[in-house]
């Protein structure tokens, strides 16, 4: 047994399932999903092998330690300067030849590697086999293992090899390349030794700084321009690929056996005329199944909560706690928190949609389908994946912007993102279509997804005018093949969020129904009797004049919007507490909220101006801060919050004013 | 009053460790859980850290 903490960093090509096997191998349940550039920065988890500690780093995929987007310098960084024992070299055994380039790289580095050759389920379901005897011979010797990150299989034989091989570095010069190169190499090497001593990469630097690397030649500004006599870049590239092919030759067997099921799906998926009506048409069937399913489930959690409401307020009127107590825990938390609640099957329901497609492959292709439009408004079909994300969670979404190479870019992305209808408003929508388009419901909170994705265009199409254009909007993405969505990935994407909405009703929820319940019964004499003399009315009639023009010239209104600036389901929740209404998704429940609107003469118009403006302004803390965080810019997120806030109002009053001149 | 404090102190110490916590993560950069990339220590954390 040992006390030294071996650190272990998980290298690989994109989509190569690293993510997997670092939840694999740690327990955790990172994000993981079947489209390149999920994992944006390093992550960091421990596991133990009989005794031995190691912390497992999962790193971001590359293709190569030529570093220009974000994440890709996040990788280079870690290995090159981190304090990493050993690399796993995940690589995906199905498509051997595309990811040992940078296999050879890392080789070259010379620090210790082994070889996790991962979906080595895929290489048998394929007939295709591998020489795993031969191929370490021809890669340094270094340790190869099989492994099934999503069966889970040849784990404990990759941990058993990290534990006895981290001290072993690659000695041996794996790439040999032409004569006049390992010259250059030598000469290089022997110049960056004289000047900077011994080092760690010493052969790694060379072959950089031959390839004209500019962040090596930042880093080891030593004099080469007399072996320079042109650039190596592509030569050294060219020899790597020889060598590729050698070993591909030597060690796989029946390599012709590929998927074909993928190209004729994709004949249809990502047809350049039908591709974009069948994401649509997707879409509004992950939206049909969310509200069936759904709406069959919820009846369920509406029982148990007029329960949970009923035996709370005896219990509390049988111990005799004040009548203060006994409003705020039932007619605050519980009606707040509990109302939220009643809305998690259409939430599942929505993630068990979106985690199949994720999983099967589909939404990589939303990013090469919707690259036409993209590619209009000055983007490139890469920035979709982040907005597409945004259907879930937009913290994860802004995030996520850190895969596209230029920095323009990645602040449009991140501008465009919020617009992309997060699951939080799910809620709002799912309430107001039910009370209010009981018979269209779905349609609408379908068109506000479309809503959603055309202003996101529009703004896009504005920016591209009025900022500096990038130049390469080339879209270079890996499709990954179809297959069967897998059952304990769906189960852990899906849990996942699950889990933050119930911590968020928790957490957020439960803090917000207790400030609305305090602003809405306490004013600067105490307790009110009449809910009309409180902070919160005198808030919400501070605001009525300025909501009034979009058709929510309601106090209530107001305060529910100001309070859904904390999480965006909180707008629910605090009409339940605005209204007392006790279990506002239950047929009673939207009853009396719909008698308590109709006395303010908010009908479906009024309705649909509050999802429209709930759809577009300021998103919640969580996600601004994210876009603070990663812009690095007070200037940028204040700009995004008034830009929202004023889109929002100007399209709540075009739908409100037109909509009252046509109906 | 004794249920009402007793009940009081429930509600109010757990809002109060809700918010500490929320600021705490706040503090250090944390807007989300493990799964959405809100972590990037100890996740998963099979062992306990030394």
């Amino acid at each position: 047994m040992s006390d030294q903490i071996i650190q272990v960093a998980f290298v690989g090509n994109p989509n190569c399932g690293k993510t997997t096997l670092f939840n694999a191998l740690t327990g955790s349940n990172l994000k993981v999903a079947n489209w390149p550039g999920v994992t944006v920065e390093k992550k960091e988890g421990l596991t133990d092998y009989k005794g031995q500690k190691m912390n497992l780093v999962d790193t971001p995929g590359i293709y190569s330690l030529t570093s220009y987007s974000l994440e890709e310098k996040v990788t280079r960084n870690c290995v090159m300067e981190d304090n990493i024992d050993v690399i796993v070299n995940v690589v995906d055994a199905s498509s051997l030849e595309r990811n040992l380039y940078l296999t050879m790289q890392l080789l070259e580095l010379g620090k210790p590697v082994i070889l996790a050759m991962n979906m080595m389920d895929i290489v048998k379901e394929r007939g295709m086999e591998i020489d795993t005897h031969r191929l370490p011979e021809m890669l340094g010797d270094i340790p190869v293992v099989p492994v099934s990150a999503r069966k889970r299989t040849g784990l404990p034989v990759l941990l058993h090899a990290v534990k006895h091989h981290y001290q072993e570095p690659v000695e041996k010069k794996v790439v040999r390349y032409s004569d006049e190169l390992e010259e250059k190499i030598a000469a290089i090497e022997e110049r960056l030794r004289q000047k900077e001593g011994a080092q760690q990469f010493t052969r790694f630097t060379a072959v950089k700084l031959l390839e004209n690397d500019e962040v090596t030649k930042e880093k080891h500004p030593i004099e080469i321009s007399d072996l320079m006599d042109k650039n190596y870049e592509k030569e050294i590239i060219n020899q790597k690929y020889d060598y590729i092919e050698e070993v591909v030759e030597e060690t796989l067997f029946h390599k012709g056996q590929k998927e074909e099921k993928t190209d004729r799906v994709d004949q249809i998926l990502t047809h350049s005329f039908w591709g974009v009506p069948v994401f649509f048409g997707i879409m509004a069937l992950v939206f049909f199944f969310t509200f069936t399913i759904g709406d069959f489930l919820k009846g369920y959690f509406e029982v148990a909560l007029d329960w949970l409401i009923g035996a709370t307020a005896t219990g509390m009127e049988a111990i005799h706690a004040a009548n203060w107590l006994t409003s705020l825990v039932v007619d605050g938390i519980i009606s707040g928190v509990g109302g939220i609640l009643t809305f998690l099957p259409n939430i599942f329901i929505l993630f068990v949609a979106l985690g199949i497609l994720e999983d099967s492959g589909y939404m990589a292709r939303v990013a090469y389908v919707m690259d036409g439009i993209m590619g209009k408004v000055g983007l490139s079909g890469k920035a979709f994946l982040p907005m597409v994300l945004g259907f879930g969670c937009t913290v994860p979404a802004v995030m996520a912007a850190r895969t596209l190479e230029s920095d323009t870019d990645r602040k449009k992305t991140i501008f465009l993102t919020p617009f992309m209808s997060c699951s939080a408003r799910l809620p709002i929508y799912v309430l107001f279509s039910q009370i209010f388009f009981p018979n269209s419901a779905m349609l609408v909170a379908y068109s506000l997804y479309v809503i959603g994705l055309f202003m996101a265009i529009v703004i896009a199409v504005i920016i591209g005018h009025v900022t500096e254009k990038s130049h390469n909007h080339n879209l270079l993405i890996e499709l990954p093949e179809y297959k069967l969505p897998n059952f304990r990935t769906i189960r852990m994407y899906v849990w996942d969020k699950v889990k933050d909405y119930l911590s968020k009703a928790g957490t957020t929820i439960f803090i917000a129904s207790i400030v609305i319940w305090f602003i809405l019964n306490f004013n600067t004499s105490g307790m009110v009797d009449n809910v009309s003399h409180s902070f919160g009315a005198v808030l919400g009639h501070w605001m009525e004049p300025i909501l009034a023009p979009l058709g929510l010239g309601t106090w209530q209104i107001g305060v529910a919007l100001i309070s859904g600036l904390s999480a965006k389901e909180v707008v629910v929740s605090s009409f339940s507490v605005l209204f007392g209404v006790n279990n506002v998704n239950s047929v009673a429940g939207m009853g009396a909220l719909s008698a308590g609107l109709a006395q303010y003469g908010f009908g479906p118009l009024n309705a649909y101006a509050l999802m429209v403006f709930c759809l577009l302004y300021t998103p919640c803390v969580a996600t601004i801060a994210t876009i603070k965080k990663e812009t690095n810019s007070w200037k940028f997120t204040g700009i995004m919050i008034v830009f929202q806030l004023l889109l929002a109002y100007a399209a709540s009053l075009l739908v409100y004013q037109v909509g009252s001149l046509l109906l | 009053m004794i249920t009402t404090i007793f009940v009081g102190i429930l509600v109010f110490g757990y809002a109060a460790f809700v918010v500490g916590k929320k600021v705490k993560d706040a503090k250090d950069g944390k807007f989300c859980n493990c799964g959405c990339g809100g972590c990037t220590k100890n996740c998963g954390a099979k062992i306990p850290e030394e």
